[in-house]
């Protein structure tokens, strides 16, 4: 409980962090207020992506902080690859048309997600072995 | 296994911070274009209509746009396309702007062939689109349609029975009351209309020339008359109406009467 006190409200202020730096960045997006269709998958990436701070910040130092970690990079690798497909972006307002074909950047941003991935795999076989080195060390010691 | 770890650590980190940079820098950049349009420049010859339209296209932005492109098609209610039109510029650099100048041409001898264009009122539609590529990824276009109204100049154009008076004892007086109204907000139609009178044996007994000036959206109401030769005359036959103006030639229109 002494331990998991301030971890809970270490893993609150970064959530919150996370939150405020979502909000600068979403201000930027204001002109393009029209995306209402698009919302609702923008929204569902924040709470997901909130969430997976959270949960990792509150798992640090156990097995799980890596596994949500990677958890969080399969599911954006998983969500850009969806969003990809529908990565032209088309506004119909009234008798005009406004397409955006995000494509390409939407590739970048799986890419990224996989190199996440693939880090947190790392991470995650590290912790496993150093956890086993410490446990052996500890074996031998009495020998 | 730290050390690759790490390394791996900070690519992840740099390469997010340089896709989220990217991202915000993109879309504050957007908001930084001005797409402005100039007063549209009206040009004609014998066959052509032209009308220049000056985009001008401020790129303030952090960002190049390359494949400008604009492109306008209009088509008249049964689609046929009556005009196309496309501007193209390979490069917008970054802090720089660009002056486009759109033509659109209208082959009016061509719109004018089209029988219900002169008399009855339609609408055409424009089709405008623009495509350009946003800091050479993000490929973004604009399509827009609006209807343009057609009035047609010779709208409602009515030939009436016509009229005979006495004149000597070899010829009668005709006058033949014709009536149109130009709905064109376009253009005056200015020019002649012929008239051409035969009888039942296909003899022309006469014919008469007069001018009309009519401007947009006014009527045409007047009487045209011409002499023909009583012997000649006969109870059924043809009034042949021919229209020549600056924009177009129509005829003949063939009017039997009797």
């Amino acid at each position: 409980m002494r331990i998991m006190i301030p971890r809970f409200f270490k893993a609150l202020f970064k959530t919150a962090i996370t939150y405020l730096l979502y909000v600068v960045f979403s201000s930027f997006l204001i002109p393009f207020e029209g995306f209402y269709d698009y919302q609702a998958l923008f929204t569902a990436l924040i709470v997901l992506f909130l969430f997976f701070v959270f949960v990792i910040e509150l798992a640090h130092g156990t097995v799980f902080q890596h596994i949500f970690s990677i958890a969080n990079s399969l599911m954006m690798v998983l969500y850009f690859s969806y969003v990809l497909n529908t990565g032209i972006i088309n506004v119909n307002i009234e008798q005009t048309n406004l397409m955006v074909d995000l494509r390409f950047f939407l590739a970048i941003l799986v890419l990224g997600s996989m190199l996440g991935f693939a880090k947190n795999m790392l991470k995650l076989l590290n912790w496993m072995n150093e956890r086993e080195e410490q446990w052996l060390r500890y074996q031998i010691k009495p020998l | 296994m730290n050390v690759p770890i790490r390394a791996l650590s900070w690519a992840t980190r740099f390469f997010w911070i340089m896709v989220l940079a990217f991202a915000v820098t993109c879309a504050y950049s957007v908001t930084l274009v001005r797409v402005n349009f100039g007063e549209p420049i009206l040009t004609s010859t014998e066959e052509d209509f032209t009308v220049t339209l000056p985009i001008i296209f401020d790129n303030k932005g952090y960002y190049n746009i390359a494949d400008f492109n604009v492109t306008t098609l209009i088509v008249d209610y049964e689609n046929r396309q009556i005009s196309k039109a496309a501007a193209y510029i390979a490069q917008i650099p970054p802090q720089n702007n660009a002056i486009i100048f759109h033509n659109v041409s209208f082959n009016v001898n061509e719109i004018m062939t089209r029988v219900d264009y002169l008399f009855d009122d339609s609408n055409f539609t424009l089709y405008g689109s623009i495509y350009l590529n946003y800091a050479n990824l993000i490929p973004f276009g604009f399509e827009a349609n609006a209807t343009i109204p057609w009035g047609a100049p010779l709208f409602n154009f009515t030939t009436d029975m016509p009229e005979y008076s006495a004149y000597n004892t070899t010829h009668l007086g005709v006058n033949v009351p014709i009536s149109f109204q130009n709905h064109s907000p376009y253009f005056t139609v200015t020019g002649t209309i012929r008239i051409e009178i035969f009888n039942d044996r296909n003899q022309l007994m006469g014919e008469d020339t007069a001018s009309i000036d009519v401007p947009s959206n006014a009527d045409y109401d007047n009487e045209i008359g011409m002499l023909v030769n009583a012997g000649m005359l006969t109870e059924r036959g043809q009034i042949r109406v021919y229209v020549e103006t600056e924009m177009f030639d129509y005829g003949p229109m063939v009017i039997n009467y009797g």
